[in-house]
């Protein structure tokens, strides 16, 4: 069978069938309704007619100039354009609705340049097509309207579907669907359906389809354009191009930001349940203290009548010296120096006591643990001489032991030690009573206070549990001592330990991290 | 006798001529398509060419049933006359006998 694509090619196979293809039956497409009109078509030969209409290109001009009042038409003339031939007819009705026509047909392609590039405004170009320019240049449609748009100041209004990006849009032929609406007949007729049983059809291969890019080009609104329009060439969006890409980003957003958020929340109830803790361990270490104060009553009694001994036999002195006769003024204002000096020195005391007692938080200071453990020392000294305990200490001088700590709370758990030390070795009758204080330097980095004493010692399988609430080998103790020591020393980032001493005793090992900057800084 | 055989004879004929007919007419159902267009081809734009594409597509869907498709451009907006359809007609058929005899 023939297929006939264009009257010309239906007009050709017409002519030539009786003699080269007799009986084969032919179907047509792409023909006009009024060129067909004018053959004579033998029964076998069926096919669609396609009409192009100016009529539909002026509405689609109307689109997109809306105050149209001229339509310039450029292309083959219309009158002698076989595809097109039929449009000079509808031209006077065209004119007759009060449009202008400016007619740019058949010219040369360079004039037709000049033309379209100095339109007035309120004017759409028509372009039905063109296969060759005034001056007999052969061209296909699409390459005429390629030469000419590139300086066209108006939107031009094409016919094909093959002409959009240069052309605007329009009613246009989708040839595609020309071609499917073709092979329909084609396929009923290789099924075995006589071509005489079909009848020639009026095909509908025109759609309204725009260019995106024209309609952002000439300021057209998509609302404007006929109904059922279809838009082509239209850019995606970064929306729509990277849709799946951005939600993925999104998605890694959102998590991460809930993790943020609860990781906030978290560190947030972390440091309140640490300032809870914090507190309720400094109210515990206070409680400890003030415990610790009953047990040390009678030693800080006897440090506070010491000076006051010294300074009634200052003053005492002092005042003898005065009735003397004559008065030994020098040796009176000796003894009344001496009686300031004993003065000062129950200050201390009653400082030193006052300070490690009272309950209020203090910030951490540079502390020469040296320093420190003197003054403990010196408040625990009633409390070793009375229960017969020989002290030894070795503290080391060099390089100083400097330590960043809050120094009530270090004295606290050195004193808690220490009496530890000394209620152990009271209660012990074994050998000598000897308690040894150190402070050393452990691999520059850490400075370490020793506390060993030589009582019965710990069991090693309750070492664990010493540092537990509420264990205790004391009657009267509560086991609180330990535990508070132990926390107070892991919150200045160090370790309290505990060993046994050979032959017996107990060592107990508080490991603080050095304070570097101090020491650089007491060497310089 | 040879009178009563006469009538079944001519109604053997005459379905034999029916039978050789139907079988005739099965045999004239084609199976290659000529297409020819008024284009020049690849020359001629995009146009034509998406016409046969869509035309020869939509026949041969059926993978397990293909038609032989001969294509033609006529070229007419550039060629026409007697001297060139005579040129033609010395052409066509000696190029489409084949697609055509299918």
């Amino acid at each position: 069978m023939i297929v006939a694509v264009g009257v010309g090619a239906l007009q050709y196979v017409l002519r030539s069938r009786v003699e080269l293809w007799p009986a084969v039956p032919v179907v047509f497409t792409f023909v006009d309704p009024q060129l067909l009109s004018a053959l004579s078509l033998p029964a076998d030969v069926t096919g669609t007619t396609f009409r192009l209409k100016l009529f539909d290109m002026v509405a689609a001009g109307r689109v997109v100039v809306p105050d149209l009042n001229q339509i310039a038409v450029v292309g083959d003339p219309l009158g002698t354009s076989v595809p097109y031939r039929h449009m000079q007819d509808e031209i006077p009705a065209v004119t007759a609705t009060g449009l202008h026509i400016i007619d740019l047909t058949g010219m040369p392609l360079r004039n037709v340049r000049a033309r379209v590039a100095n339109l007035p405004v309120r004017t759409a170009i028509l372009y039905p097509g063109m296969y060759s320019d005034g001056e007999g240049t052969y061209l296909t449609p699409v390459e005429g309207l390629r030469r000419f748009a590139e300086v066209a100041n108006r939107p031009i209004i094409v016919t094909a579907e093959t002409q959009l990006g240069p052309g605007t849009g329009g009613y246009i032929a989708v040839p595609s669907t020309i071609g499917q609406g073709a092979a329909v007949q084609v396929l009923s007729i290789l099924q075995g359906e006589r071509a005489t049983a079909i009848p020639v059809s009026e095909g509908n291969f025109v759609k309204p389809i725009f260019d995106w890019r024209q309609l952002r080009r000439w300021g057209i609104s998509e609302s404007t354009l006929p109904p059922g329009s279809e838009i082509r060439f239209r850019e995606p969006t970064i929306w729509q191009q990277y849709f799946w890409q951005m939600m993925a980003i999104l998605a890694a957003l959102v998590m991460q930001t809930w993790l943020i958020v609860a990781l906030i929340w978290e560190d947030r109830r972390r440091r309140r349940s640490e300032a809870n803790a914090q507190a309720l361990t400094g109210e515990l270490a206070h409680m400890n203290r003030v415990a610790t104060a009953g047990q040390l009553t009678a030693s800080i009694a006897h440090e506070i009548r010491q000076p006051l001994s010294s300074i009634a036999s200052f003053g005492s002195a002092g005042l003898r010296w005065l009735k003397h006769d004559p008065p030994n003024l020098d040796k009176a204002r000796s003894g009344l120096e001496n009686v300031v000096a004993q003065v000062h020195r129950a200050d201390d005391v009653i400082k030193s006591v006052t300070a490690l007692f009272k309950n209020e938080s203090t910030t951490r200071t540079e502390v020469y643990v040296n320093a420190l453990v003197q003054q403990v020392l010196v408040s625990t000294a009633q409390a070793r001489n009375s229960n017969g305990i020989l002290l030894e200490t070795n503290l080391v001088e060099s390089p100083p032991p400097y330590v960043s700590a809050d120094p009530v709370q270090l004295q606290q758990v050195i004193l808690n030690l220490i009496t530890n030390a000394i209620d152990a070795m009271s209660a012990s009758k074994q050998g000598a009573r000897i308690l040894l204080i150190e402070t050393n330097i452990d691999q520059d980095v850490s400075v370490v206070i020793t506390v060993a004493d030589s009582g019965p010692g710990i069991d090693s399988k309750l070492a664990e549990q010493l540092f537990k609430p509420f264990f205790t080998t004391k009657s009267s103790g509560m086991g609180l001592g330990l535990p508070i020591c132990k926390s107070i020393i892991e919150a200045h980032e160090g370790k309290l330990t505990v060993a046994s001493r050979e032959p017996h005793g107990a060592v107990f090992r508080i490991e603080l991290p050095r304070h570097g900057r101090e020491l650089d800084k007491h060497i310089n | 006798m040879r009178h009563m055989c006469r009538p079944w004879i001519i109604v053997a004929g005459l379905l034999c001529s029916i039978v050789s007919s139907a079988s005739a007419e099965q045999q004239a159902v084609p199976q290659g398509i000529l297409i020819l267009d008024d284009s020049g081809g690849a020359a001629s734009g995009p146009f034509y060419r998406d016409i046969v594409s869509a035309l020869r597509g939509s026949v041969n869907r059926d993978p397990s049933k293909q038609y032989s498709i001969y294509v033609e451009h006529l070229d007419l907006n550039r060629f026409r006359g007697p001297e060139y359809e005579l040129g033609l007609k010395t052409f066509l058929p000696r190029n489409t006998r084949t697609v055509l005899s299918e």
